[in-house]
Protein backbone atom coordinates (compact mmCIF):
# COMPACT_ATOMS: atom_id res chain seq x y z
CA UNK A 1 0.00 0.00 0.00
CA UNK A 2 2.68 2.04 0.92
CA UNK A 3 4.56 1.26 -2.06
CA UNK A 4 1.48 2.39 -4.06
CA UNK A 5 1.38 5.44 -2.88
CA UNK A 6 4.82 6.48 -3.50
CA UNK A 7 4.27 5.19 -6.80
CA UNK A 8 1.13 7.58 -7.22
CA UNK A 9 3.26 10.31 -5.54
CA UNK A 10 6.28 10.32 -7.61
CA UNK A 11 4.10 10.29 -10.84
CA UNK A 12 1.76 13.12 -9.93
CA UNK A 13 5.07 15.00 -9.25
CA UNK A 14 6.66 13.68 -12.58
CA UNK A 15 3.40 15.23 -13.86
CA UNK A 16 3.71 18.07 -12.21
CA UNK A 17 7.22 18.95 -13.46
CA UNK A 18 6.17 17.62 -16.75
CA UNK A 19 3.47 20.39 -17.18
CA UNK A 20 4.96 23.44 -14.58
CA UNK A 21 8.41 22.54 -17.26
CA UNK A 22 6.53 23.55 -20.17
CA UNK A 23 4.67 26.71 -18.39
CA UNK A 24 7.78 28.39 -17.82
CA UNK A 25 9.31 28.22 -20.90
CA UNK A 26 6.12 29.37 -22.22
CA UNK A 27 5.95 32.33 -19.56
CA UNK A 28 9.83 33.01 -21.00
CA UNK A 29 9.07 32.70 -24.42
CA UNK A 30 10.98 35.01 -26.13
CA UNK A 31 14.42 34.10 -24.21
CA UNK A 32 12.96 30.58 -24.90
CA UNK A 33 12.66 30.99 -28.33
CA UNK A 34 15.79 32.31 -28.69
CA UNK A 35 17.13 29.21 -26.71
CA UNK A 36 15.33 26.67 -29.29
CA UNK A 37 16.84 28.89 -32.24
CA UNK A 38 20.11 27.87 -31.00
CA UNK A 39 19.39 24.17 -30.93
CA UNK A 40 17.04 24.36 -33.84
CA UNK A 41 19.94 25.28 -35.75
CA UNK A 42 22.71 22.86 -34.36
CA UNK A 43 20.63 19.61 -34.65
CA UNK A 44 19.16 20.92 -38.14
CA UNK A 45 22.46 21.30 -39.75
CA UNK A 46 23.97 17.87 -39.47
CA UNK A 47 20.51 16.76 -40.75
CA UNK A 48 20.46 19.12 -43.47
CA UNK A 49 23.92 17.85 -44.80
CA UNK A 50 22.96 14.41 -44.03
CA UNK A 51 19.77 14.78 -46.14
CA UNK A 52 21.57 16.43 -49.17
CA UNK A 53 24.32 13.70 -49.11
CA UNK A 54 21.97 11.10 -49.26
CA UNK A 55 20.17 12.98 -52.17
CA UNK A 56 23.82 12.85 -53.87
CA UNK A 57 23.91 9.52 -53.17
CA UNK A 58 20.86 8.64 -55.15
CA UNK A 59 22.85 10.28 -58.21
CA UNK A 60 25.27 7.68 -58.01
CA UNK A 61 22.89 4.71 -57.79
CA UNK A 62 21.46 5.18 -61.41
CA UNK A 63 24.85 6.53 -63.44
CA UNK A 64 26.78 3.39 -61.64
CA UNK A 65 24.16 1.13 -63.07
CA UNK A 66 26.38 1.11 -66.58
CA UNK A 67 29.60 2.51 -66.49
CA UNK A 68 31.27 2.10 -69.93
CA UNK A 69 34.22 1.45 -71.59
CA UNK A 70 35.31 3.17 -74.82
CA UNK A 71 38.07 1.97 -76.78
CA UNK A 72 39.92 4.10 -79.48
CA UNK A 73 41.38 2.53 -82.34
CA UNK A 74 43.94 3.45 -84.51
CA UNK A 75 43.32 5.87 -87.23
CA UNK A 76 43.90 3.42 -90.16
CA UNK A 77 41.72 0.63 -88.55
CA UNK A 78 38.60 0.00 -90.83
CA UNK A 79 35.24 -0.95 -90.34
CA UNK A 80 35.77 -4.64 -90.45
CA UNK A 81 38.78 -4.59 -88.15
CA UNK A 82 37.20 -2.73 -85.84
CA UNK A 83 34.48 -5.46 -85.48
CA UNK A 84 36.90 -8.02 -85.53
CA UNK A 85 38.33 -6.29 -82.62
CA UNK A 86 34.92 -5.77 -80.71
CA UNK A 87 34.14 -9.35 -80.73
CA UNK A 88 37.98 -10.14 -79.27
CA UNK A 89 37.43 -8.32 -76.79
CA UNK A 90 33.29 -9.55 -76.10
CA UNK A 91 35.08 -12.89 -75.97
CA UNK A 92 38.25 -12.28 -74.23
CA UNK A 93 36.02 -10.50 -71.17
CA UNK A 94 32.91 -11.34 -72.02
CA UNK A 95 31.87 -7.41 -72.23
CA UNK A 96 28.61 -6.92 -74.03
CA UNK A 97 29.53 -4.37 -76.89
CA UNK A 98 27.77 -1.63 -76.65
CA UNK A 99 28.20 0.30 -79.36
CA UNK A 100 30.52 -0.03 -82.60
CA UNK A 101 31.16 3.64 -84.40
CA UNK A 102 33.01 3.88 -87.51
CA UNK A 103 34.94 6.64 -88.38
CA UNK A 104 32.51 7.41 -91.03
CA UNK A 105 29.69 7.40 -88.10
CA UNK A 106 32.02 9.58 -86.29
CA UNK A 107 31.90 12.40 -89.06
CA UNK A 108 28.74 12.59 -89.46
CA UNK A 109 27.87 12.94 -85.87
CA UNK A 110 30.65 15.71 -85.34
CA UNK A 111 28.99 17.45 -88.66
CA UNK A 112 25.95 17.46 -86.85
CA UNK A 113 27.96 19.91 -84.45
CA UNK A 114 27.41 23.53 -85.34
CA UNK A 115 30.33 25.65 -86.54
CA UNK A 116 33.17 22.74 -87.03
CA UNK A 117 32.29 21.98 -90.89
CA UNK A 118 34.51 25.00 -91.89
CA UNK A 119 37.55 23.25 -89.83
CA UNK A 120 36.99 19.61 -91.23
CA UNK A 121 37.10 21.57 -94.56
CA UNK A 122 40.34 22.94 -92.91
CA UNK A 123 41.84 19.81 -91.57
CA UNK A 124 41.22 18.15 -95.37
CA UNK A 125 40.75 15.13 -93.39
CA UNK A 126 38.71 13.68 -90.44
CA UNK A 127 41.26 13.00 -87.65
CA UNK A 128 39.36 10.83 -85.29
CA UNK A 129 39.54 6.97 -85.17
CA UNK A 130 36.91 4.47 -85.12
CA UNK A 131 35.64 4.01 -81.47
CA UNK A 132 34.14 0.98 -79.75
CA UNK A 133 32.08 1.33 -76.61
CA UNK A 134 31.22 -1.66 -74.03
CA UNK A 135 28.56 -2.05 -71.16
CA UNK A 136 31.21 -2.72 -67.83
CA UNK A 137 29.38 -4.95 -65.32
CA UNK A 138 28.74 -2.81 -61.88
CA UNK A 139 29.76 -6.23 -59.70
CA UNK A 140 33.00 -6.27 -61.53
CA UNK A 141 34.21 -2.56 -61.19
CA UNK A 142 37.72 -3.57 -59.25
CA UNK A 143 38.28 -5.09 -62.92
CA UNK A 144 37.95 -1.93 -64.83
CA UNK A 145 41.15 -0.48 -64.13
CA UNK A 146 43.03 -3.89 -65.20
CA UNK A 147 41.22 -4.36 -68.52
CA UNK A 148 41.99 -0.78 -69.45
CA UNK A 149 45.84 -1.39 -69.21
CA UNK A 150 45.59 -4.97 -70.68
CA UNK A 151 43.64 -3.67 -73.70
CA UNK A 152 45.55 -0.31 -74.03
CA UNK A 153 48.11 -2.62 -75.33
CA UNK A 154 46.45 -4.41 -77.53
CA UNK A 155 47.57 -4.17 -81.53
CA UNK A 156 45.36 -1.59 -83.52
CA UNK A 157 43.48 -0.13 -79.98
CA UNK A 158 45.16 3.62 -79.43
CA UNK A 159 43.58 4.25 -76.18
CA UNK A 160 41.22 3.34 -73.53
CA UNK A 161 39.18 5.12 -71.70
CA UNK A 162 36.69 3.95 -68.88
CA UNK A 163 33.72 6.48 -67.64
CA UNK A 164 33.90 5.71 -63.57
CA UNK A 165 36.68 7.76 -62.61
CA UNK A 166 34.03 10.43 -61.76
CA UNK A 167 31.78 8.13 -60.68
CA UNK A 168 35.08 6.95 -57.85
CA UNK A 169 35.32 11.09 -57.10
CA UNK A 170 31.67 11.15 -56.25
CA UNK A 171 31.35 8.05 -53.88
CA UNK A 172 34.50 8.64 -52.22
CA UNK A 173 33.30 12.53 -52.10
CA UNK A 174 29.76 11.12 -50.65
CA UNK A 175 31.99 8.87 -48.47
CA UNK A 176 33.79 11.98 -47.01
CA UNK A 177 30.56 13.62 -46.39
CA UNK A 178 29.11 11.14 -44.59
CA UNK A 179 32.58 10.44 -42.23
CA UNK A 180 31.49 14.67 -42.33
CA UNK A 181 28.43 14.52 -41.27
CA UNK A 182 29.22 11.78 -38.40
CA UNK A 183 31.49 14.47 -36.85
CA UNK A 184 29.56 17.02 -37.48
CA UNK A 185 26.28 14.81 -35.38
CA UNK A 186 28.96 14.50 -32.47
CA UNK A 187 29.93 18.11 -32.27
CA UNK A 188 26.73 19.54 -32.81
CA UNK A 189 24.94 17.15 -30.04
CA UNK A 190 27.79 18.25 -27.66
CA UNK A 191 27.20 21.88 -28.77
CA UNK A 192 23.25 21.42 -27.74
CA UNK A 193 24.29 19.75 -24.68
CA UNK A 194 26.07 22.26 -23.57
CA UNK A 195 23.72 25.05 -24.98
CA UNK A 196 21.11 23.56 -22.62
CA UNK A 197 23.28 22.96 -19.75
CA UNK A 198 24.53 26.33 -19.91
CA UNK A 199 20.47 27.53 -20.00
CA UNK A 200 19.71 25.12 -16.77
CA UNK A 201 22.58 26.38 -15.47
CA UNK A 202 21.33 30.07 -15.41
CA UNK A 203 17.67 28.74 -14.49
CA UNK A 204 19.34 27.04 -11.11
CA UNK A 205 21.08 30.05 -10.45
CA UNK A 206 18.11 32.46 -10.64
CA UNK A 207 16.29 29.49 -8.22
CA UNK A 208 18.74 29.15 -5.93
CA UNK A 209 16.66 30.06 -3.23
CA UNK A 210 14.13 27.58 -3.87
CA UNK A 211 16.44 25.05 -4.16
CA UNK A 212 18.55 25.78 -0.45
CA UNK A 213 14.49 26.29 0.86
CA UNK A 214 13.38 22.89 -0.56
CA UNK A 215 16.66 21.12 0.46
CA UNK A 216 15.70 22.54 4.37
CA UNK A 217 12.63 21.10 4.06
CA UNK A 218 13.47 17.66 3.11
CA UNK A 219 13.39 17.74 -0.65
CA UNK A 220 15.45 14.26 -1.95
CA UNK A 221 17.78 15.30 -4.70
CA UNK A 222 15.39 13.41 -7.61
CA UNK A 223 12.62 16.03 -6.45
CA UNK A 224 14.64 18.86 -7.08
CA UNK A 225 16.61 17.28 -10.46
CA UNK A 226 12.95 16.90 -12.03
CA UNK A 227 11.97 19.86 -13.08
CA UNK A 228 15.34 21.13 -14.36
CA UNK A 229 15.54 17.68 -16.09
CA UNK A 230 11.89 18.30 -17.95
CA UNK A 231 12.81 21.77 -19.34
CA UNK A 232 16.20 20.39 -20.40
CA UNK A 233 14.06 17.38 -22.62
CA UNK A 234 11.32 20.37 -23.40
CA UNK A 235 14.49 22.69 -24.92
CA UNK A 236 15.53 19.76 -26.55
CA UNK A 237 12.32 18.17 -28.05
CA UNK A 238 11.09 21.52 -29.02
CA UNK A 239 14.72 22.38 -30.34
CA UNK A 240 14.31 19.09 -32.68
CA UNK A 241 10.74 20.11 -34.20
CA UNK A 242 12.10 23.74 -34.77
CA UNK A 243 15.50 22.60 -36.36
CA UNK A 244 13.05 20.06 -38.56
CA UNK A 245 10.94 22.40 -39.54
CA UNK A 246 13.92 24.88 -40.72
CA UNK A 247 15.34 22.16 -43.01
CA UNK A 248 11.83 21.66 -44.46
CA UNK A 249 12.47 25.23 -45.29
CA UNK A 250 15.61 25.76 -46.23
CA UNK A 251 15.24 22.05 -48.64
CA UNK A 252 11.73 24.46 -50.26
CA UNK A 253 13.98 27.38 -51.07
CA UNK A 254 16.68 24.70 -52.40
CA UNK A 255 14.58 21.84 -54.12
CA UNK A 256 14.23 23.54 -57.63
CA UNK A 257 17.76 24.32 -58.56
CA UNK A 258 18.61 20.93 -56.78
CA UNK A 259 16.16 18.66 -58.54
CA UNK A 260 17.26 20.65 -61.86
CA UNK A 261 20.84 19.55 -60.87
CA UNK A 262 20.28 16.05 -60.43
CA UNK A 263 18.19 15.78 -63.69
CA UNK A 264 21.26 17.12 -65.43
CA UNK A 265 22.90 13.54 -64.88
CA UNK A 266 20.04 11.42 -64.43
CA UNK A 267 16.46 12.03 -65.49
CA UNK A 268 14.58 10.08 -63.36
CA UNK A 269 16.15 12.04 -60.84
CA UNK A 270 13.71 13.30 -57.48
CA UNK A 271 14.87 14.90 -54.70
CA UNK A 272 14.77 12.94 -51.35
CA UNK A 273 13.25 15.28 -48.67
CA UNK A 274 14.11 15.12 -44.90
CA UNK A 275 12.40 11.97 -43.96
CA UNK A 276 9.87 11.22 -40.82
CA UNK A 277 12.73 8.68 -39.58
CA UNK A 278 14.66 12.05 -39.43
CA UNK A 279 11.89 14.21 -38.11
CA UNK A 280 11.88 11.43 -35.38
CA UNK A 281 15.71 11.12 -34.74
CA UNK A 282 15.67 14.72 -34.23
CA UNK A 283 12.61 14.98 -31.83
CA UNK A 284 14.00 12.25 -29.84
CA UNK A 285 17.69 12.86 -30.09
CA UNK A 286 17.16 16.70 -29.25
CA UNK A 287 15.18 15.52 -26.22
CA UNK A 288 17.83 13.20 -25.14
CA UNK A 289 20.80 15.56 -25.44
CA UNK A 290 18.54 18.26 -23.55
CA UNK A 291 17.75 15.84 -20.57
CA UNK A 292 21.76 15.16 -20.92
CA UNK A 293 22.66 18.21 -20.69
CA UNK A 294 20.22 19.52 -18.40
CA UNK A 295 21.09 16.30 -15.89
CA UNK A 296 24.91 17.55 -16.01
CA UNK A 297 24.37 20.75 -14.88
CA UNK A 298 21.72 19.93 -12.47
CA UNK A 299 24.14 17.16 -10.71
CA UNK A 300 26.69 19.74 -10.45
CA UNK A 301 25.24 21.69 -8.91
CA UNK A 302 23.57 19.42 -6.81
CA UNK A 303 27.22 17.92 -5.64
CA UNK A 304 28.06 21.77 -5.18
CA UNK A 305 25.16 22.33 -2.97
CA UNK A 306 25.95 19.38 -0.93
CA UNK B 1 -6.23 32.69 16.85
CA UNK B 2 -8.10 29.80 14.91
CA UNK B 3 -8.32 26.45 16.44
CA UNK B 4 -6.69 24.00 18.41
CA UNK B 5 -3.66 22.58 16.67
CA UNK B 6 -3.83 18.96 15.64
CA UNK B 7 -1.98 16.45 18.20
CA UNK B 8 1.39 15.56 16.70
CA UNK B 9 1.63 11.94 15.27
CA UNK B 10 5.07 10.76 17.33
CA UNK B 11 6.72 13.17 19.77
CA UNK B 12 10.20 13.31 19.91
CA UNK B 13 12.66 13.18 22.64
CA UNK B 14 16.21 14.09 21.92
CA UNK B 15 19.53 13.01 23.51
CA UNK B 16 22.82 14.41 22.77
CA UNK B 17 26.07 13.04 24.37
CA UNK B 18 29.13 14.77 24.36
CA UNK B 19 28.81 16.55 21.41
CA UNK B 20 31.58 18.88 19.92
CA UNK B 21 31.30 20.76 16.33
CA UNK B 22 34.78 22.35 15.70
CA UNK B 23 34.59 24.23 12.41
CA UNK B 24 38.22 25.78 12.72
CA UNK B 25 40.93 24.03 14.92
CA UNK B 26 41.69 26.56 17.48
CA UNK B 27 37.58 27.03 18.32
CA UNK B 28 34.99 24.30 19.15
CA UNK B 29 31.24 25.66 18.54
CA UNK B 30 30.13 23.07 20.40
CA UNK B 31 32.37 21.50 23.24
CA UNK B 32 31.73 18.09 24.83
CA UNK B 33 28.08 19.21 25.13
CA UNK B 34 25.56 16.28 26.50
CA UNK B 35 21.74 17.35 27.57
CA UNK B 36 18.10 15.90 27.11
CA UNK B 37 14.96 17.00 25.95
CA UNK B 38 11.93 15.05 26.86
CA UNK B 39 9.00 14.46 24.38
CA UNK B 40 6.48 17.34 24.44
CA UNK B 41 8.42 19.58 25.62
CA UNK B 42 9.36 23.39 24.59
CA UNK B 43 12.54 24.82 25.53
CA UNK B 44 14.56 27.84 24.59
CA UNK B 45 17.96 27.81 23.38
CA UNK B 46 19.78 31.45 24.72
CA UNK B 47 23.52 32.88 24.94
CA UNK B 48 25.66 35.29 23.55
CA UNK B 49 26.14 35.65 19.51
CA UNK B 50 28.51 33.13 18.88
CA UNK B 51 27.66 30.44 21.92
CA UNK B 52 26.43 27.65 19.92
CA UNK B 53 22.86 28.09 19.68
CA UNK B 54 22.64 28.25 15.86
CA UNK B 55 25.07 25.40 15.48
CA UNK B 56 23.04 23.37 18.21
CA UNK B 57 19.80 23.90 16.03
CA UNK B 58 21.87 23.27 12.68
CA UNK B 59 22.72 19.56 14.23
CA UNK B 60 19.61 19.30 15.28
CA UNK B 61 18.66 19.69 11.75
CA UNK B 62 20.71 17.23 10.07
CA UNK B 63 22.39 20.53 8.65
CA UNK B 64 25.89 19.75 9.67
CA UNK B 65 27.18 16.50 11.19
CA UNK B 66 29.32 16.78 15.09
CA UNK B 67 32.70 16.31 14.86
CA UNK B 68 32.31 13.72 18.07
CA UNK B 69 29.55 12.57 19.99
CA UNK B 70 26.19 11.32 19.23
CA UNK B 71 23.15 12.85 18.57
CA UNK B 72 19.97 10.88 19.53
CA UNK B 73 17.16 11.95 18.19
CA UNK B 74 14.05 9.38 18.70
CA UNK B 75 16.80 7.15 19.39
CA UNK B 76 18.29 7.47 15.66
CA UNK B 77 21.64 8.55 15.58
CA UNK B 78 21.25 11.78 12.83
CA UNK B 79 25.32 12.54 13.06
CA UNK B 80 25.43 9.22 11.43
CA UNK B 81 22.86 8.51 9.23
CA UNK B 82 23.91 8.10 5.79
CA UNK B 83 22.76 11.23 3.12
CA UNK B 84 20.02 9.41 0.87
CA UNK B 85 18.61 9.32 4.63
CA UNK B 86 18.62 12.85 5.80
CA UNK B 87 16.32 14.55 3.30
CA UNK B 88 13.90 11.71 5.22
CA UNK B 89 14.67 12.73 8.50
CA UNK B 90 13.88 16.61 7.53
CA UNK B 91 10.96 15.68 6.30
CA UNK B 92 10.03 14.46 10.00
CA UNK B 93 10.93 17.57 11.60
CA UNK B 94 9.70 21.26 11.17
CA UNK B 95 11.73 24.67 10.51
CA UNK B 96 11.30 28.09 10.90
CA UNK B 97 14.14 30.82 10.13
CA UNK B 98 14.73 34.22 11.32
CA UNK B 99 14.55 34.86 7.74
CA UNK B 100 11.28 33.16 7.14
CA UNK B 101 12.49 31.34 3.41
CA UNK B 102 9.56 31.66 1.60
CA UNK B 103 9.22 31.37 -1.98
CA UNK B 104 8.07 35.07 -3.52
CA UNK B 105 7.01 34.06 -6.45
CA UNK B 106 4.56 31.53 -4.72
CA UNK B 107 1.60 32.13 -2.65
CA UNK B 108 1.32 31.75 0.84
CA UNK B 109 -0.25 28.00 -0.29
CA UNK B 110 1.90 27.09 -2.13
CA UNK B 111 4.99 27.99 0.34
CA UNK B 112 2.93 26.05 3.12
CA UNK B 113 2.21 23.32 0.75
CA UNK B 114 5.99 22.75 -0.04
CA UNK B 115 6.14 19.69 2.62
CA UNK B 116 3.35 17.95 1.29
CA UNK B 117 4.43 18.43 -1.65
CA UNK B 118 7.60 16.99 -1.06
CA UNK B 119 6.08 13.97 0.70
CA UNK B 120 3.72 13.56 -2.53
CA UNK B 121 0.50 13.78 -0.31
CA UNK B 122 -2.35 13.44 -2.33
CA UNK B 123 -4.28 16.93 -3.17
CA UNK B 124 -6.97 16.41 -1.19
CA UNK B 125 -5.61 15.59 1.67
CA UNK B 126 -2.75 18.59 0.84
CA UNK B 127 -5.96 21.20 0.68
CA UNK B 128 -6.73 19.70 3.91
CA UNK B 129 -3.98 20.13 5.94
CA UNK B 130 -3.00 23.69 4.25
CA UNK B 131 -5.91 25.10 5.20
CA UNK B 132 -5.95 23.38 8.62
CA UNK B 133 -2.53 25.12 9.28
CA UNK B 134 -3.30 28.29 7.81
CA UNK B 135 -6.44 28.41 10.72
CA UNK B 136 -4.09 27.86 13.12
CA UNK B 137 -1.56 30.75 12.24
CA UNK B 138 -4.33 32.81 11.68
CA UNK B 139 -3.83 33.54 8.17
CA UNK B 140 -7.30 31.50 6.21
CA UNK B 141 -7.96 34.89 4.28
CA UNK B 142 -4.26 35.19 3.10
CA UNK B 143 -3.75 32.05 1.05
CA UNK B 144 -3.83 33.44 -2.34
CA UNK B 145 -1.51 36.39 -1.17
CA UNK B 146 2.36 36.71 -1.95
CA UNK B 147 4.47 36.80 0.85
CA UNK B 148 5.87 39.89 -0.56
CA UNK B 149 2.18 41.41 0.50
CA UNK B 150 2.69 40.36 3.89
CA UNK B 151 3.78 42.28 6.90
CA UNK B 152 6.80 40.64 9.12
CA UNK B 153 5.03 38.82 11.50
CA UNK B 154 2.48 37.45 8.82
CA UNK B 155 5.57 36.36 7.04
CA UNK B 156 6.43 34.43 10.20
CA UNK B 157 3.58 32.72 10.72
CA UNK B 158 3.00 31.51 7.07
CA UNK B 159 6.71 29.93 8.09
CA UNK B 160 5.28 28.53 11.23
CA UNK B 161 2.47 27.49 8.90
CA UNK B 162 4.51 25.71 6.74
CA UNK B 163 6.71 23.96 9.61
CA UNK B 164 3.54 22.24 10.95
CA UNK B 165 1.56 21.47 8.15
CA UNK B 166 3.02 17.95 7.62
CA UNK B 167 2.40 17.75 11.87
CA UNK B 168 5.64 16.72 12.41
CA UNK B 169 6.54 15.63 15.93
CA UNK B 170 9.54 18.34 16.75
CA UNK B 171 9.41 21.89 15.70
CA UNK B 172 12.96 24.09 15.16
CA UNK B 173 12.92 27.32 14.86
CA UNK B 174 16.17 29.40 14.81
CA UNK B 175 15.53 32.73 16.45
CA UNK B 176 12.19 33.40 14.93
CA UNK B 177 11.09 36.57 16.39
CA UNK B 178 14.60 38.47 15.40
CA UNK B 179 13.23 40.69 13.25
CA UNK B 180 9.66 41.58 14.61
CA UNK B 181 8.71 44.13 17.48
CA UNK B 182 7.80 42.90 20.90
CA UNK B 183 3.99 42.35 20.39
CA UNK B 184 4.17 40.29 17.11
CA UNK B 185 7.11 38.02 19.21
CA UNK B 186 4.86 37.54 22.29
CA UNK B 187 1.76 36.31 19.05
CA UNK B 188 4.17 34.39 17.56
CA UNK B 189 5.66 32.74 20.88
CA UNK B 190 2.24 32.15 21.74
CA UNK B 191 1.66 30.28 18.93
CA UNK B 192 4.68 28.42 19.70
CA UNK B 193 3.45 27.30 23.00
CA UNK B 194 0.01 26.62 21.63
CA UNK B 195 1.59 24.41 19.04
CA UNK B 196 3.54 22.75 21.90
CA UNK B 197 0.58 22.25 24.27
CA UNK B 198 -0.98 20.59 21.32
CA UNK B 199 2.18 17.37 21.79
CA UNK B 200 4.70 18.97 19.51
CA UNK B 201 8.28 19.13 21.03
CA UNK B 202 9.75 22.90 20.55
CA UNK B 203 12.95 24.20 20.38
CA UNK B 204 13.70 27.68 19.90
CA UNK B 205 16.53 29.82 20.12
CA UNK B 206 16.47 33.16 20.81
CA UNK B 207 18.14 35.98 22.08
CA UNK B 208 14.78 37.72 23.78
CA UNK B 209 15.37 36.86 27.14
CA UNK B 210 12.56 39.29 28.41
CA UNK B 211 10.22 37.02 26.16
CA UNK B 212 11.59 33.91 27.25
CA UNK B 213 11.16 34.89 30.89
CA UNK B 214 7.33 35.49 30.05
CA UNK B 215 6.70 32.20 28.54
CA UNK B 216 8.07 29.87 31.63
CA UNK B 217 9.95 27.53 29.84
CA UNK B 218 12.95 25.05 30.25
CA UNK B 219 15.77 27.53 29.04
CA UNK B 220 19.24 25.95 28.41
CA UNK B 221 22.13 28.82 28.10
CA UNK B 222 24.89 28.23 26.19
CA UNK B 223 28.13 30.22 27.03
CA UNK B 224 31.30 29.28 24.20
CA UNK B 225 30.34 26.34 23.12
CA UNK B 226 29.71 24.77 26.70
CA UNK B 227 26.17 24.77 28.65
CA UNK B 228 26.56 27.24 31.08
CA UNK B 229 22.62 26.80 32.96
CA UNK B 230 19.79 24.45 32.46
CA UNK B 231 16.48 26.39 34.21
CA UNK B 232 13.21 26.57 34.22
CA UNK B 233 11.95 30.35 34.01
CA UNK B 234 9.23 30.72 36.61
Amino acid sequence: MRLISALRANLVHHGQALVSSLGLLWRRRWTTLATLTVIAIALGLPAGLRTLTLNAARLERPLGMNPSMTVFLNPGISSHQAVRIAQRIHRAYSLPISRIISRKEALQEFKKWAGVHGTLHFLGQYPLPAVLVFSLPPAQQASFETWSSKLSRWTGVSAVRTDVSWLKRLATFINFLSRLNQVLYLLFALATCLIVGNTIRLDIENARIEIVTLKLLGAPNRFIRRPFLYRGGWYGLLGGIYGFLILIGIFSFLAPPLQHLGRLYDATFAIRWPSFELFLALLLGGGALGWLGAAFAIGHELRREN
Amino acid sequence: MGRPLANTLNPASIELKRVTMRYRPDRDALSDLSLEIQEREMIFVTGASGAGKSTLLRLLAALERPTRGQIMVRGQNIGQLPSRRIPGYRRQIGLVFQDHRLLLDRTVFDNVALPLVIAGSPRRELTKRVRAALQTVGLSDRETARPMTLSGGEQQRVGIARAIVARPPLVIADEPTGNLDPALSLEIMQLFRRLNEAGTTVVIASHALGLIERMGCRVLKLNQGTLASDSRCA
